[in-house]
């Protein structure tokens, strides 16, 4: 088995992975740093984020603002200290992006443009286009090829942690092409794999999007932290969950039941009028959005589509020179794959699994519990997204905490004991065994389509927008009887490069394991709080017992525990969470207290 | 509304380098409805008919470049293109033309990628501002410049679909020279001068033939092949003005030409493959009836001087069936040869902007056909009355 030394590993190579390669490659370009990602950085997740990227810039919003929109959308449960750190380092990461290249839409004046975004009082979104994740994603890998020290392993297929003496050291990796082992021994790691959206059924989200890292750190100890927020993403396509962009609505557009009506107004978003508005009506944030849907279709108010119930996205005011210059992809998708000119026609959307707001629990200085073990990106909670993202969010995460993580594992790297142990050649072997004993296992009974088509529609039955009880523990269970014929999975294909049919089948492994972690965290949460509702009795946020944090703790075979960890609140105490009009007068009473 | 499943034929090249000598074809009958992309219907194969099928995907929305591979023998992206377009015929998918086959429909990018790295694919600031400075400005026209060839996905398809690629790696390729002209074209870089000696290097732009096939299989309307020549115009200035060099410009590196592993498919007969490769042959082969013409004119020339009934004999032949027949024949190919010219215009030349918008290419070819029909009837009209 081929063994590489380096002293900052990075399992990962989008956005997040690749801005904390280079945060260690700048901080002391001395440092080895290995940069693995079992896809070419390019074709990461990263890629498909179309809406754009938080950071105040007008003079008429704040960073207060900023703060507030994010912790008041997350329902409180974000880590305030980390949400102050984050939106006071959004914009200088912003800037860091265009003096690397990105190419920013821009106003007549030359300067950087912001766009509406939902549940956020002001425009503050960096945009290029409806492409922002596209061209941020191919800035950072392409300004990475200028760091000598930043060494990538494209198409590495990352097993395993090696842990050992309380502290990471390393893992243990598979080249994909030819199947060989590749022993890691790093002296810092960072996980920024992204999410797991694939554990359900119709999700914006890649195929890659299987929640590796996250199981990877969570089989070490580390708890993956409030798992059971699953964001649902209001507008997207039938059938696939193909990704109609927030942008759409921040740029004027507008959602319509069967009779054409503006249902939002009738869920608390309203009043309709003057249109737009921020953080009302369509700029109201994500989770409400898809909870009015949810009801809409229980009161037989949405139109029906081959693929399934949908209400309308009309953007027909845009007109299609606007069109056009701000959303050119969501025109071609919606003409592409349902025939539909937008300028002409409104498109049928529906809400699908769009960002695993929880993940491997972190501080401020992306470290987990287990020393040497970073995480960044969505595979991460380091505390800001709370109980619902607000869009745009994520991309500014990825800058300013890809940074973070990069230089706090770089400043590990130097300073930990630099002898790596003895045992990570023989902890190397037996996670390369158990990878091997997977595939040549003979006479499996169970095929991973079947499984996964199976876990994947459970999820969406017990973790959907509206939750109930019995059917949480119902997914729990059934989530319990996968993992229990996981174990005679069956690999058709025995060779060594390229091996799909494998791969698939240890991403299954992880993602039967992040599933449990969501279904458990969401049974355990007795209340109602942001993407998580409940209809059974917990309708209400009840910051009494549950103004906590979930973590889920590994316990092997056995179903995870969850346990509570506290939530940090600095200048922001909990209070009514209203959009629209409610929203405005819930703001202005707050106001007027403060200056009491 | 419900509609019956219909059923396909889809042809996989199959090949396992660990148990096939080389590559095969499979054929899997699926069943499909009117929105299955390509890509489902390889997903249903490997799910429900044989699981050791691989290939590269992700985003399933035409922006992560993953899923490139011919189908049909065209260069397109699997989850951009559907089944029913293809039906009922067999749908016929292999992996990507001119890259080496790892396995299946996965190809080796192993050369592509070093390519891509050895540009200096980054912004090398003409400006160098802190961050506290605040960003550079730039106009949203000035953002336009490059802005097309900044929606590079790196899909690879344009590879696929070069000749000149196929037939020699060391050719720099047209997507990696939209990439370097995207930085080249950006109002806030300053390296064009160390780039441009890749475009003049051996390797670079003067490879390129302008088959043109490049950009109409870009799935993102970057037009590979207008960067490829413009840089055509950039390189020929840089020869003959002399290029202004920065005298502290680091050299810029060889064009690695990086084979990867794979099973490496004969270039043999690749211009019958495909209705644009004809086309292009065709165009090339008309400049052979140019040559022709005139050495017809230059016999003329050559029996004029050895007298009167040389002459008469040469302009005889002219007259007779064989002489008419090669004129028409002439005639035609070279309005052929001249169409296709203008039909490239476009590709060749840097966007022409005015008031803001983009001239169309259809507008640039037609006013170059327009141009050249004025100036042929004015020069018929003025030998006309000259002879008359």
């Amino acid at each position: 088995m081929e063994i590489v030394e380096t002293d900052v590993a990075i399992v990962g190579a989008g956005g997040a992975g690749l801005r904390a390669a280079i945060a260690a490659a700048e901080a002391d370009p001395s440092l080895k740093i290995a940069l693995l990602s079992k896809v070419y950085p390019m074709r990461s997740h990263t890629v498909a984020a179309e809406g754009g990227a938080a950071g105040v810039v007008l003079p008429h919003d704040s960073l207060e603002h900023h703060f507030n929109d994010t912790v008041s959308g997350g329902d409180w449960l974000c880590e305030q200290d980390v949400v102050e750190y984050f939106v006071a380092n959004c914009t200088r990461e912003m800037v860091q992006m265009e003096h690397w290249g990105c190419p920013w839409s821009r106003k007549d004046d030359g300067h950087i443009n912001v766009r509406a975004f939902g549940g956020m009082k002001i425009e503050r979104t960096w945009f290029a286009a409806d492409q922002t994740g596209f061209h941020m994603l191919h800035t950072l890998f392409q300004t990475s090829i200028k760091y000598p020290s930043i060494e990538r392993f494209d198409e590495y297929f990352v097993l395993d942690l090696m842990v050992d003496d309380g502290r990471c050291q390393g893992l243990l990796a598979l080249q994909i092409r030819t199947g060989k082992f590749v022993l890691i021994k790093a002296r810092s790691v960072i996980i920024a794999t992204g999410g797991a959206g694939r554990v359900f059924r119709q999700s914006t989200n890649g195929g890659v999007v299987t929640g590796d890292g996250m199981a990877l750190a969570y089989r070490h100890g580390v708890a993956l932290r409030d798992m059971e927020f699953v964001q649902y993403h209001p507008t997207c396509m039938p059938g696939t969950g193909l990704l109609f962009t927030e942008a759409c609505r921040g740029e004027g557009g507008i959602l319509v039941n069967r009779d054409g009506y503006r249902f939002l107004q009738d869920y608390g978003l309203g009043p309709p009028d003057p249109w737009p508005r921020k953080k009302a009506m369509e700029l109201g944030p994500r989770d409400r959005l898809s909870q009015a849907f949810w009801h809409e279709e229980r009161k037989g108010r949405t139109i029906d589509t081959p693929q399934g119930t949908a209400v309308l996205l009309d953007l027909r005011a845009l007109g299609r020179a606007h069109i056009q210059e701000r959303l050119p992809l969501i025109s071609d998708m919606a003409q592409r794959f349902m025939g539909i000119d937008p300028a002409d026609t409104p498109i049928p959307v529906r809400p699908a699994v769009h960002y695993t707001m929880g993940g491997i629990g972190v501080d401020g200085l992306c470290a987990s519990s287990l020393p040497g073990l970073y995480a960044v990106g969505e595979c991460a909670s380091v505390g800001i997204h709370g109980a619902n993202r607000l869009g745009s969010n994520s991309l500014a995460e990825l800058c300013v905490f890809g940074k973070v993580a990069g230089e706090q594992a770089a400043r590990h790297a130097r300073t930990c004991p630099p002898a790596f142990s003895s045992a990570l050649e023989a902890l190397g072997a037996g996670a390369r065994r158990r990878a091997l004993a997977l595939r040549k296992r003979e006479g499996g009974s169970e095929r991973i389509a079947v499984l996964r088509r199976e876990m994947a529609l459970t999820m969406e039955r017990g973790c959907g927008i509206y939750r109930s009880g019995d059917e949480m523990a119902a997914t729990c269970e059934k989530l319990a009887e996968l993992r229990a014929r996981y174990h005679s999975v069956r690999v058709d294909d025995k060779s060594d490069g390229w091996n799909t049919d494998w791969l698939q089948a240890i991403e299954l492994g992880f993602q039967l394991e992040v599933a449990q972690a969501m279904a458990h965290s969401a049974l355990n949460r007795r209340e109602s709080r942001g993407a998580h509702q409940r209809i059974d009795g917990y309708a209400e946020r009840d910051d009494i017992n549950f103004l906590t944090h979930s973590l889920a703790m590994y316990r092997g075979e056995d179903e995870p525990e969850i346990v509570h960890g506290s939530v940090t609140i600095t200048k922001s105490k909990p209070a009514l969470r209203a959009y629209g009009a409610a929203g405005e007068h819930a703001e202005q009473s707050l106001t007027g207290a403060a200056h009491d | 509304m419900t509609e019956p499943l219909k059923l396909i034929q889809v042809e996989v090249l199959r090949y396992r380098p660990e148990q096939d000598e080389k590559p095969y074809p499979a054929t899997y009958t699926i069943p499909f409805n009117d929105d299955m992309s390509v890509l489902e219907a390889l997903q249903y194969i490997k799910e429900e008919l044989d699981s050791t099928l691989s290939y590269r995907w992700s985003c399933r929305m035409a922006i992560c470049g993953s899923c490139g591979m011919m189908i049909d023998g065209v260069p397109a992206l699997a989850c951009h293109s559907f089944v029913r377009d293809y039906y009922p015929r067999t749908l016929r998918v292999e992996a990507l033309d001119h890259f080496p086959v790892e396995r299946d429909l996965v190809v080796a990018a192993d050369d592509f990628i070093g390519k891509l790295e050895s540009i200096k694919p980054y912004l090398v600031a003409r400006e160098v501002r802190r961050l506290d400075q605040g960003e550079h400005l730039q106009t949203p026209v000035e953002r336009e410049h490059y802005a097309q060839f900044s929606a590079c996905i790196n899909c690879m398809l344009c590879y696929a679909a070069c000749p000149q690629y196929g037939m020699n790696h060391e050719f720099i390729g047209p997507g990696v020279m939209a990439l370097l002209h995207r930085y080249n074209e950006d109002s806030r870089d300053g390296a064009r001068e160390q780039r441009m000696e890749l475009v003049n290097a051996e390797e670079g732009v003067w490879n390129c033939t302008a088959v043109g096939y490049c950009s109409q299989v870009c799935p993102k309307g970057v037009d590979p092949a207008n960067a490829v020549n413009i840089n055509k115009i950039n390189s020929a200035r840089d020869f003959f003005l002399g290029s202004a060099r920065a005298p502290d410009a680091l050299p810029m590196p060889e064009v690695p030409v990086v084979n990867g592993p794979g099973y490496v498919r004969p270039m043999a007969g690749w211009w019958r493959k495909n209705p644009s490769f004809i086309r292009y042959m065709l165009r090339e082969s008309t400049a052979l009836l140019v040559a022709i013409y005139a050495l017809v004119l230059l016999a003329g020339l050559a029996s004029l001087a050895s007298g009167e009934s040389a002459y008469n004999g040469w302009l005889s032949w002219l007259a007779s069936p064989a002489g008419s027949a090669l004129h028409v024949v002439a005639l035609a190919a070279m309005l052929y040869h001249s169409w296709s010219w203008f039909e490239i215009m476009p590709k060749t030349m840097p966007p022409l902007i005015v008031r803001g918008k983009r001239v169309a290419a259809g507008v640039i070819t037609w006013s170059g056909v327009g141009a050249a029909v004025a100036s042929t009837l004015a020069l018929f009209l003025i030998v006309w009355s000259l002879a008359s």
